[in-house]
């Protein structure tokens, strides 16, 4: 059946698989940032800065979302005089990740070569 | 694999943010240079129980063996975390690697104790193998850091690897006593692996200068 010009269409089951990806993770800077921290107990602000290339601030705010959806647990320290923010993947922050992967592996696999 | 796949492209950016994390670790040498000299300081016990006569002072020195590996382990892996706070942590950032699990390094413990075991009583049941047990030193060091060098894809190890079988199938094939050839071999090794560590930490600390030059 054809499409009414002006209705919106209708998307197929699979694709719409799709728009309901985690969208926290999805973003290409926050994917970085957790897969990095997928790989580790935990890292310092400083190694994330080094490693995935962004500003202070876009790192920071990033940093702060993925905190606030409760995938990374933030703590600020100090080591002699020198502050370090310590960041770390929580459990549910690992399991949304592994959960981003099967999602976006399983609508790939639904779609035509 | 189809390049053009987002989730193949997803999967190497994963797998080489993945190995770059992991390789953080290597990327100073510090670790190399605490694990060589750890290698040193065993080649030296071989070297005092070549030069040592049978008697009591071999007997004290053999009991003494398992002291210096576990205390040799411990004042290395203390070293190494030390180091990294004062020289590299300050540079390039801190990161903390999960530990294996206990039962792991229960297994791992079991199968040392059980390799250890049954090598003693095959020389026992068989004097002429002793000759081979730095061929085995050599292939079972060659083995690890080829597994290491396969993880986290850093040529330097492989080489060591190379030259750990090399050395010890080279020991064994010379004849020298069991003490003789763990001298020449742990000081070999120790001195290559801490060499190779502090040439990546020269180079590592020109490139990465401290905070405040930064």
């Amino acid at each position: 059946m054809n499409q009414t010009v002006g209705s919106s269409p209708e998307p197929r089951g699979d694709l719409h698989d799709l728009s309901e990806v985690d969208r926290v993770i999805h973003e290409p800077a926050r994917l970085l940032i957790v897969t990095m921290l997928y790989a580790v107990e935990s890292a310092d602000f400083l190694f994330l800065l080094r490693e995935s290339g962004l500003s202070k601030g876009n790192l920071s705010s990033h940093l702060s979302r993925l905190e606030s959806a409760g995938y990374v647990a933030i703590e600020k320290t100090f080591r002699g005089k020198i502050p370090l923010t310590i960041c770390r993947l929580t459990d549910g922050g690992r399991q949304a990740f592994r959960a981003y992967r099967d999602h976006l592996k399983r609508v790939v696999d639904t779609l035509p070569e | 694999m189809n390049p053009n796949d987002p989730t193949t492209n997803l999967d190497d950016k994963i797998q080489q943010a993945r190995l770059r994390t992991e390789r953080y670790w290597y990327e100073d040498g510090v670790a190399e240079l605490c694990v060589g000299g750890l290698f040193v300081l065993i080649g030296l016990y071989f070297v005092a129980a070549y030069m040592i006569p049978q008697g009591p002072g071999a007997a004290a020195l053999a009991i003494l063996m398992p002291l210096l590996f576990v205390g040799g382990y411990l004042a290395a892996t203390r070293l190494t975390r030390k180091a990294k706070e004062g020289l590299v942590y300050p540079r390039t950032g801190y990161v903390s690697y999960a530990r294996p699990s206990p039962r792991r390094r229960w297994l791992t413990a079991v199968l040392a104790a059980v390799i250890g075991m049954l090598t003693v009583e095959l020389i026992r049941r068989a004097p002429s193998l002793e000759a081979w047990i730095p061929a085995v030193w050599g292939f079972a060091t060659a083995g690890l850091l080829l597994l290491m060098a396969r993880r986290v894809r850093l040529a330097r190890l492989s080489f060591l690897a190379f030259l750990s079988a090399f050395a010890g199938l080279g020991l064994s094939l010379r004849g020298l006593s069991t003490e003789a050839a763990g001298a020449v071999f742990y000081t070999v090794i120790g001195l290559a692996t801490a060499a190779g560590g502090a040439i990546t930490l020269r180079r590592y600390m020109r490139q990465a200068p401290p905070p405040e030059k930064a």
